[in-house]
């Protein structure tokens, strides 16, 4: 059954306008026949200037978006980040109508970048996707490059474009600059599944699908191009359509075989160490990631992709450089096993060398080996390890502790007595030479980022926390005490500059539900992109505290022009044109204030920070957001 | 013969020798040739550069890394960073401020959020943590210039940062800036009381594995021991009094020989004075443990 003919059955006056002869093939109606039904004059002079046949054919009860958004609160979908258009204002309607705008409920959003990077921090809290609308063709091209980090970052978004497929039912002018024969082509290379329902039973199936692809390790951003005319179609008020029923997969575990080898690997060796990335999927997981160190008294590095391992764990070495003296490496799902082993100079002869030990096993455990598309690079350079597990590292822990168990004997276990006490030093003097080093510079101006991260910690440390975005400098991982599942959710996964802003107002309508005191670490260069969100934050009341690490430059852009500029040796103080922003230099608290947050700044005095710090916590302990400008140094 | 030598003097000279630098100009220069870009402003180093000041690299050494970095760093050739324009950026590396002695926000959080405020005023004349025939001991602060008023030796541990300790004669009072801002304070007395022996079938207490040895003197020995979760210690016996002075927060749970087993909390800064002639085990029942233990020899 083709779309007309599904929604035949569901509408009255439009269709009895537009339907060929009943029984008739295509084939044989006549030439005016064909033409008539080709053009059908919904829009067309003659329609406009011809009273209806009846009156009730210019509204409907029910449409198709009413049903759509049945299903997304069927899905559970709490919100949908959207910035307005024609496309979907059939969904847009039904939402906020039909659906009482409440699970889902609407947030206005200025950009579609900041759309989708507000659903890739929601994600990374909850667990479970919000919904992004969007353009098939201009919302969806502002927003690919966040859908991309979303790839890159294995997380679920879940996306719905609007497009009118149907070339004779498109309003002249934008509606056709707006329309795109296959709208998610642009983005099928970085989502893991697309489709365009042609009916409303199909996208009924579709949608669950999306929803379950998605949320399966790993985890990926889908979309759905739903049809502008199939939104907006008359529905029977008796019509029943069935929703399909949502069975979320559980995460794919290591072969058993295969864990009881790693799990011997790791009994037997002299100095094994875990590296983690992207492993905590749920609160679950840092408590498993936790026993099986212990277990072991095992090193662990927690490159930060999720909130993987307490930062102040007598185990965690993550500031020191255990992977040179490793015998078995454990990597669970390391976006980049081959960079954890080997080094990389960035000179004009571009040269590498490896960092581990002759001999060194290296282990991995990755649903990154399950799912791996071609084109876009993010997956790495190949790495050769000697056990690969495709696997959820979350949902394989348990069993790999288990596994470790039973192999574990009298003298290993001493063995490992002694080798936990000798890390548990190793952790508490890394801590201590990180308060030392963050002490240097401590009265400059501009403020240093340990500086900041420290009167950050200061004011938040006796809240209910939780970092969504930007470290400091990485101080933040080194001074606070990260000890809580939800304390922190990584970075924007492809690198793609303009995701920290919006990311963390998602990540902040996360945590407001739960009441936490959310941080933002926001840098100066990734605001500029689409600082709109920040009126999102304030519009929608989503407190969220963002203190600014403004070093006035696109700065990591700045070091790579510096890099060449003393390649080529031909001028070397030149290197901040095109990077830097001065100027005039942005004043970041008038921004905020204009998009109607609380905002002070800059500061560049270290010690008027605390006190900054401490009003603008007031603030968002009140239930708005809140921004700090913080001049910086660099780095 | 002797031109010979002189040469060699001079070239040695030349080759060792920090050239005068001007500092004012070499603060330009490190901004203008984008050495803050990794090293930040004042050289103190950061995510992308190492920190050189104020105590780089010998001249020598500094230019010849500056010309061939070995990892990432982009060289500098003479033609667009002279030999003179090192020695200013040299010279202005050096002029930059040490860090502070203590800075409480590094450490405030070894001042238990509860009790901050009476543990960083405590003055002379207050009560002290602990007073009993061998010992007092005080929570000192650098905010305190004028207590305790230690009697005789003293053992300092610092709070602030952890694994420090000195030991002080005859009423002297020890730098509490110096470490960190914040201490507890041992004041030994005179009454001395020799190890008891060791008849329980069990080690001493100390050494035990992964314990660090501080110092010694002919009245105390300290160690440094950090508890490791889910581990117990050895059973063992303490032949000697002790003051232990908790450098995290957590709780410790006691096992002795015969099953009975007791829990104490303790966060950072807890003092407590232990008796000789206990024989047990201990395991970290709850958070971190980390401890600076004096046995009173």
């Amino acid at each position: 059954m083709n779309r007309r003919g599904f929604l035949k059955r569901t509408a009255a006056a439009s269709a009895a306008l537009a339907a060929p002869a009943v029984g008739v093939p295509v084939e044989a109606q006549s030439a005016s026949q064909r033409t008539a039904a080709s053009t059908t004059p919904i829009m067309s002079a003659v329609a406009e200037n011809t009273n209806p046949p009846e009156a009730d054919g210019l509204t409907a009860d029910r449409t198709g978006s009413d049903f759509m958004v049945d299903v997304l609160k069927a899905l559970g979908i709490d919100y949908i980040c959207a910035n307005p258009g024609s496309s979907f204002r059939g969904l847009h309607e039904s939402v906020i109508n039909y659906g009482n705008n409440s699970q889902p409920e609407l947030i206005t959003c200025c950009h579609e970048e900041s759309s989708v990077a507000m659903g890739h921090g929601y994600a990374k809290v909850e667990g479970r996707p919000i919904g992004v609308f969007a353009h098939g063709t201009v919302g969806l091209q502002h927003a690919a490059m966040a859908i991309y980090n979303a790839w890159c970052d294995r997380v679920a978004v879940y996306i719905m474009l609007g497009n009118q497929l149907d070339a004779t039912m498109r309003r002249p002018g934008a509606e056709w600059a707006h329309s795109v024969q296959d709208a998610a082509a642009m983005v099928r290379d970085y989502t893991k599944w697309d489709d365009t329902p042609m009916s409303l039973p199909h996208f009924a199936e579709s949608a669950v699908r999306a929803y379950k692809i998605a949320l399966t390790p790993p985890m990926a951003p889908v979309v759905l191009v739903v049809n502008s005319e199939m939104q907006e179609h008359a529905l029977a008020g008796d019509a029943k359509i069935a929703i399909p029923k949502l069975a979320v997969p559980a995460a794919p575990q290591g072969d058993s075989g295969a864990v009881a080898e790693v799990a011997r690997l790791l009994v037997a060796a002299e100095h094994p160490v875990i590296v983690a990335d992207r492993v905590a999927r749920t609160p679950a997981a840092m408590k498993h990631l936790v026993e099986l160190a212990e277990t072991l008294q095992a090193a662990v590095i927690d490159q930060g992709g999720r909130m993987n391992f307490p930062t102040r764990h007598p185990l965690n070495q993550s500031q020191a450089r255990a992977i040179a003296d490793a015998d078995v490496i454990l990597g669970l799902e390391l976006s980049d096993f081959w960079g954890v082993v080997n080094s990389y100079r960035d000179q004009l002869n571009r040269t590498t060398r490896s960092v581990t030990k002759l001999g060194a096993k290296l282990i991995s455990i990755t649903s990154g080996d399950l799912y791996v598309k071609s084109n876009y690079q993010d997956f790495q350079r190949y790495a050769e390890v000697d056990v690969a597990i495709a696997a959820d590292a979350e949902a394989t822990l348990p069993s790999l502790i288990e596994a470790v168990k039973r192999q574990i004997t009298g003298d290993r276990k001493r063995l490992f007595e002694s080798r936990g006490a000798k890390l548990a030093e190793a952790g508490s003097a890394s801590l201590d030479r990180s308060r030392l080093e963050a002490s240097y510079a401590w009265d400059a101006s501009p403020v240093s980022t340990a500086r900041l991260s420290a009167e950050l910690w200061a004011q938040i440390k006796n809240e209910d926390w939780a970092l969504v975005n930007g470290t400091g400098g990485g101080w933040a991982r080194r001074l606070w005490n990260f000890d809580k599942p939800y304390q922190w959710i990584g970075g924007s996964g492809g690198a793609g500059v303009g995701y920290g802003a919006p990311a963390a107002v998602g990540a902040a309508l996360a945590h407001k539900k739960h009441g936490r005191l959310t941080v933002n670490i926001q840098n100066d260069g990734d605001l500029m992109y689409a600082p709109g969100v920040l009126w999102t934050a304030a519009h929608h009341r989503i407190p969220l505290l963002s203190v600014m690490h403004n070093n006035r430059a696109y700065h990591q852009e700045l070091m790579h022009v510096q890099k060449m500029c003393n390649r080529h040796s031909r001028g070397v103080d030149r290197g901040r044109i095109g990077s830097e922003l001065v100027d005039p230099p942005i004043d970041y608290a008038k921004v905020a204030q204009g998009l109607g947050m609380y905002a002070e700044g800059p500061i560049t005095d270290p010690k008027d920070l605390g006190p900054a710090i401490a009003r603008a916590v007031a603030v968002v302990k009140r239930g708005e957001p809140a921004l700090v400008d913080v001049v910086c140094q660099p780095r | 013969m002797k031109y010979l030598s002189i040469l060699a003097v001079a070239v040695l000279l030349q080759t060792t020798a920090t050239p005068q630098g001007d500092a004012d100009r070499g603060k330009t220069l490190f901004v203008k040739v984008g050495c803050y870009q990794c090293h930040n402003y004042e050289g103190h180093g950061g995510a992308a550069g190492a920190r050189i000041a104020p105590n780089p690299l010998p001249f020598r050494g500094f230019v010849s890394y500056v010309r061939s970095p070995k990892g990432d760093m982009p060289p500098y050739r003479e033609k667009v960073l002279s030999e003179q324009d090192l020695a200013d950026i040299y010279a202005y590396l050096r002029s930059r401020p040490r860090p502070p002695a203590s800075v409480p926000l590094l450490t405030s959080e070894a001042v238990p959020a509860k009790s901050s405020a009476s543990a960083s005023s405590v003055t002379a004349g207050e009560k002290p943590l602990i007073d009993n025939e061998r010992v007092t001991v005080w929570d000192v602060t650098a905010a305190d210039p004028n207590g305790p008023r230690v009697a005789g030796d003293s053992v300092w541990v610092s709070v602030a940062r952890p694994g420090e300790v000195v030991v002080k004669s005859s009423g002297v009072r020890a730098d509490v800036a110096a470490l960190g801002g914040r201490a507890i304070a041992i004041d030994l007395k005179n009454a001395r009381t020799p190890p008891l022996e060791n008849k329980s079938g069990y080690p001493n207490a100390f050494p035990r594995p992964g314990v660090k040895k501080v110092l010694e003197t002919e009245r105390i020995i300290v160690w440094d021991y950090s508890w490791t979760p889910n581990v117990a210690t050895p059973m063992h016996f303490h032949d000697k009094d002790v003051v232990v002075v908790y450098l995290a927060d957590g709780a410790l749970k006691a096992t002795t020989p015969d099953g009975q087993s007791t829990t104490n909390e303790f966060s950072v800064g807890t003092a407590r004075f232990n008796l000789r002639d206990r024989v047990h085990s201990e395991v970290l029942a709850k958070g971190t443990g980390r401890a600076v233990i004096t046995e009173l020899k």
